[in-house]
C-alpha cells in the first residue's frame, strides 16, 4: 500500500498515513490532540481542521493523497480547581494513592502518609478519543472491546506513578483507592459495561471491590480497591463526594448538584440520600454549542454585559476562541437580564449574539442550554418533591463537578439552573470526589455510610418529571 | 369565518381553557366539524410547526398549543364522527427497546395529531412484536420509532427487521427520530424517513398519508 505524507503546518512535521485512513485516527496516533466529543460521528463539528485551505471535519476525512493540515490553536491545558492542599511532605519507601477516574479527566493523588496529600496529577482520560460521554464509551466498548479502552488508561497511570516514584523516591506501592462513575469503573476492572447502555441499565457490579495491581497490568504490586457506587448512573465518585458534604440540621435537607453531561443530583439528610442522574447533555463542556469548548486555553469563563451592552469578557490563554460552561451560563444570564433573550428563550437578534470576534451565541445554542438547564432543574425539583421538601427546608446547596468552583451563583440563579432563593445557600465543593476518596483511603471515613442510605430514582419513571421538564425549559 | 379565526387563534396562543367553549360555539353556529379541523386547527398547528422549525418558539410553546388542540379535539370528536370525517392516517408511535425517554416521542405524537393523524402510542421500551401487534390491530400505515441513546438507536433496526420477517414491511412507512440520529443512519437501517424535529416529522407523515 502507498504511504501518504501529511504535513502539519503548525509545527512543520511530516507524518505518514495509509490510503483510505481517517485523518482523525492518523492525527491522534501521532500525538496531536483533536477534540472529538461525539466520538468521531461527524455530528459535533469540534474536530474541524484546515486541509489544503479548506475547513473539514477530521473524523469525516478519509485520505487519498498527500495533504497539508493546519490544526486549530486549541490549547490542551486542563483548568481544574484542586481543592486539595499539597504538602510535598512525602517521606518513606511505600506510597499510597487516591485515584478519581472521570470520564473527561483523571486525577491521581499521592497520599503523604499522614493526613494530607503530597501531590496531585491531573490528566485527560485517554479514552476521550472515543467520545466525551459515557454512552459513547459504551458504544466504543461494543466495537473495539473493553481492553482497547482500559489499557491506555492503565499505562498512563503507571507512567505517572513511575515519575512520582523517581521524584519522591518511594520503592513500593501499598494501595490505590479508586473512585469513578459506574461505567469508568467497569472499564477499569475490565468488566463488560454494555448493559449500562440500555434500560434497565444493569451494572455488573456496584459495591466495593478489591484486587491487585499486577492483575490490572500495572508494573508493580499493590492493593487496588474501588469504592462502592449507588446505581448505574450515580457512581462511587458521587458517593465519595457526598462523604465530604456536611449534614443539615435535624428536619432540614441539603442538596448536591454535580454539573456534567450526566448530572448527578442528591437531596439528603442524616437518614436518607435521594439521588438521581439527569441527562443534561454535553452543553457545559461545549460539545453541542456552536461556539462551545471545554475549559482549556481560549475559553471564555466570565461574561458581563456592561453599559451600552458592550461585552466584558474574561478568558483563559492568549485569545478568546469559544465559550466554556461557566461562560455560557454568564452569557445567558446577562442576555436575560437585558431582555435580549425573552422568557421563552427567544433571542431577539436574528443572526445570533456576537460575544467577541468569531464567537457568536446562536438561537440553537440557547435552545440546547434550555434543555440542559431544565434537565438539571427538573431533576432537582423531582427529588425535592420525593423528599417532601420545600425550598425553605433546604439548608445548603453543594455545587460539585469540574467547573463548580468557577460558576457564578448569580448567573446560575438568573438562568434558573437553581432556584433564586438558594443564591445565599450555595457552597462550591471543588474536586469533592477525590477528596472523599482520600478520606476513605486514609480510613477517616467510609463511602459505605452514604451508599447504605441511598435511594436512587429513575427520572423517566417519575410521572411528574415530564411536566416539570417542560415547566423549566423556559426562564 | 370569525369562529374559525377564534379557534385558530386560541390554539396558537395555547388557551386550553377557552378552546372548548370556542369549538362548541362554532359547532352550534353551524360551522362543520370538518371545517373547524381543517380550516382552523390544522392551520394553527401548521403555524406553530413553522415557528418551531425557525427557532422562534420552543418545545413548551409547542406543547401548550398541542394541548389546546387536544382539548378542542375532545369536543370536536363526536361531531367529526357524525359527519363521517376520518383521520388522514393512523400511526403507531413508540420509543424503542432499552430506552425510556418519552419527551421527544410525545412531542412528535402531538404534532402528528396536529395534522390530523390518529396516533396509537404504545409507550417506551418497545420491541418489534409489540409494534407488529399494534399495526395489525389498528391498521396503521405509519410507524414512528424514537431513540435517544446511541446505544439504543440500533433497536430501531431490530424493529424494522421484525417488520420484514413478519411480512408487513411494505404495508407501512417507517419514520425514525431522536437526538443521536442522522440521515445516514436512517438510510442504513432501511427507514423510509428521518426528520430532525417534530414539526418536520408531521410534514413528512402528512405527505405519506396523503399518498396512500
Amino acid at each position: 500500500m502507498d504511504e501518504l505524507i501529511i504535513k502539519i503546518n503548525n509545527d512543520g512535521k511530516q507524518i505518514f498515513a495509509f490510503q483510505g485512513e481517517r485523518l482523525s485516527d492518523v492525527l491522534i496516533r501521532n500525538g496531536y490532540d483533536i477534540p472529538m466529543p461525539c466520538g468521531g460521528k461527524g455530528r459535533c463539528g469540534k474536530c474541524c481542521v484546515d486541509v489544503n485551505g479548506f475547513s473539514v471535519l477530521a473524523c469525516r476525512t478519509f485520505l487519498t493523497k498527500d495533504i497539508e493540515v493546519s490544526l486549530p490553536i486549541n490549547g490542551t491545558n486542563i483548568y481544574v480547581h484542586q481543592g486539595l492542599i499539597e504538602s510535598e511532605m512525602f517521606q518513606g519507601d511505600v506510597a499510597s494513592f487516591a485515584l478519581d477516574i472521570g470520564t473527561t479527566t483523571v486525577t491521581l493523588a499521592l497520599l503523604d502518609g499522614e493526613d494530607g496529600v503530597s501531590e496531585t496529577v491531573t490528566f485527560k482520560n485517554p479514552q476521550t478519543i472515543y467520545g466525551a460521554d459515557v454512552i459513547t464509551r459504551i458504544n466504543a466498548v461494543k466495537t473495539v472491546g473493553t481492553e482497547a479502552l482500559r489499557k491506555p488508561l492503565i499505562d498512563e497511570i503507571s507512567k505517572i506513578i513511575g515519575e512520582l516514584g523517581k521524584k519522591y523516591g518511594f520503592q513500593k506501592v501499598n494501595e490505590i483507592t479508586v473512585c469513578g462513575n459506574t461505567t469508568m469503573l467497569h472499564i477499569f476492572w475490565g468488566e463488560d459495561c454494555t448493559t449500562l447502555g440500555y434500560a434497565p441499565y444493569t451494572p455488573r457490579f456496584i459495591g466495593k471491590r478489591n484486587g491487585s495491581a499486577l492483575e490490572f497490568g500495572f508494573p508493580f504490586e499493590s492493593k487496588v480497591r474501588s469504592l462502592a457506587g449507588i446505581s448505574a448512573f450515580v457512581g462511587s465518585d458521587v458517593a465519595a463526594g457526598l462523604v465530604t458534604a456536611e449534614m443539615p440540621q435535624e428536619g432540614r435537607k441539603n442538596i448536591w448538584i454535580d454539573f456534567g453531561t450526566n448530572a448527578e443530583v442528591a437531596v439528603f439528610d442524616s437518614k436518607e440520600y435521594i439521588t438521581t442522574a439527569t441527562a443534561a447533555g454535553p452543553c457545559f463542556e461545549g460539545a453541542n454549542i456552536s461556539c462551545g469548548m471545554p475549559a482549556t486555553d481560549g475559553a471564555i469563563t466570565r461574561f458581563i454585559l456592561g453599559g451600552d451592552n458592550i461585552p466584558e469578557i474574561t478568558h483563559l490563554g492568549k485569545e478568546p476562541i469559544g465559550l466554556c460552561g461557566t461562560g455560557l451560563i454568564d452569557v445567558v444570564a446577562e442576555l436575560l437580564k437585558k431582555g435580549i433573550i425573552d422568557s421563552t428563550g427567544y433571542l431577539k437578534i436574528d443572526k445570533g449574539f456576537p460575544i467577541c470576534h468569531n464567537v457568536v451565541l446562536t438561537q440553537k445554542d440557547i435552545r440546547e442550554f434550555q434543555l440542559a438547564k431544565s434537565a438539571i432543574r427538573s431533576g432537582l425539583e423531582t427529588l425535592l418533591e420525593k423528599a417532601g421538601a420545600k425550598y425553605e427546608d433546604v439548608e445548603k446547596v453543594y455545587l460539585a463537578g469540574g467547573f463548580s468552583s468557577f460558576i457564578s451563583v448569580d448567573s446560575a440563579t438568573i438562568c434558573g439552573l437553581i432556584p433564586k432563593v438558594f443564591s445565599d445557600r450555595c457552597v462550591s465543593l471543588a474536586n469533592a470526589a477525590l477528596r472523599g476518596t482520600v478520606m476513605c483511603a486514609q480510613g477517616k471515613d467510609d463511602e459505605q455510610r452514604v451508599v447504605e442510605l441511598a435511594m436512587p430514582i429513575e427520572l423517566n419513571a417519575q410521572e411528574c418529571f415530564t411536566d416539570k421538564f417542560m415547566e423549566y425549559i423556559g426562564f | 369565518m370569525e369562529y374559525l379565526q377564534t379557534v385558530n387563534d386560541l390554539i396558537q396562543r395555547g388557551k386550553s381553557k377557552e378552546i372548548q367553549l370556542a369549538v362548541s360555539e362554532a359547532l352550534s353556529a353551524g360551522v362543520s366539524a370538518a371545517d373547524i379541523l381543517n380550516k382552523a386547527m390544522i392551520p394553527a398547528m401548521g403555524v406553530i410547526g413553522t415557528k418551531f422549525k425557525s427557532g422562534e418558539i420552543f418545545v413548551p410553546e409547542v406543547l401548550i398549543a398541542a394541548r389546546a388542540m387536544n382539548r378542542g379535539a375532545e369536543i370536536l370528536r363526536p361531531a367529526l364522527l357524525k359527519e363521517g370525517v376520518k383521520p388522514i392516517g393512523k400511526a403507531v408511535i413508540c420509543t424503542v427497546k432499552g430506552d425510556l425517554h418519552d419527551v421527544g416521542k410525545n412531542l412528535v405524537k402531538m404534532m402528528l395529531e396536529g395534522v390530523g393523524i390518529e396516533c396509537i402510542d404504545i409507550g417506551v421500551d418497545v420491541d418489534g412484536s409489540k409494534v407488529i401487534q399494534a399495526i395489525k390491530s389498528s391498521g396503521a400505515t405509519l410507524v414512528c420509532l424514537s431513540a435517544l441513546l446511541t446505544t439504543t438507536m440500533i433497536n430501531q433496526k431490530e424493529i424494522i427487521d421484525a417488520l420484514i420477517v413478519a411480512g408487513i414491511r411494505d404495508k407501512v412507512k417507517v419514520m425514525v427520530g431522536g437526538a443521536p440520529l442522522t440521515q445516514e443512519f436512517a438510510d442504513k437501517i432501511g427507514a423510509d424517513a428521518y426528520t430532525a424535529d417534530a414539526a418536520s416529522a408531521a410534514e413528512i407523515a402528512q405527505s405519506f398519508c396523503l399518498k396512500y
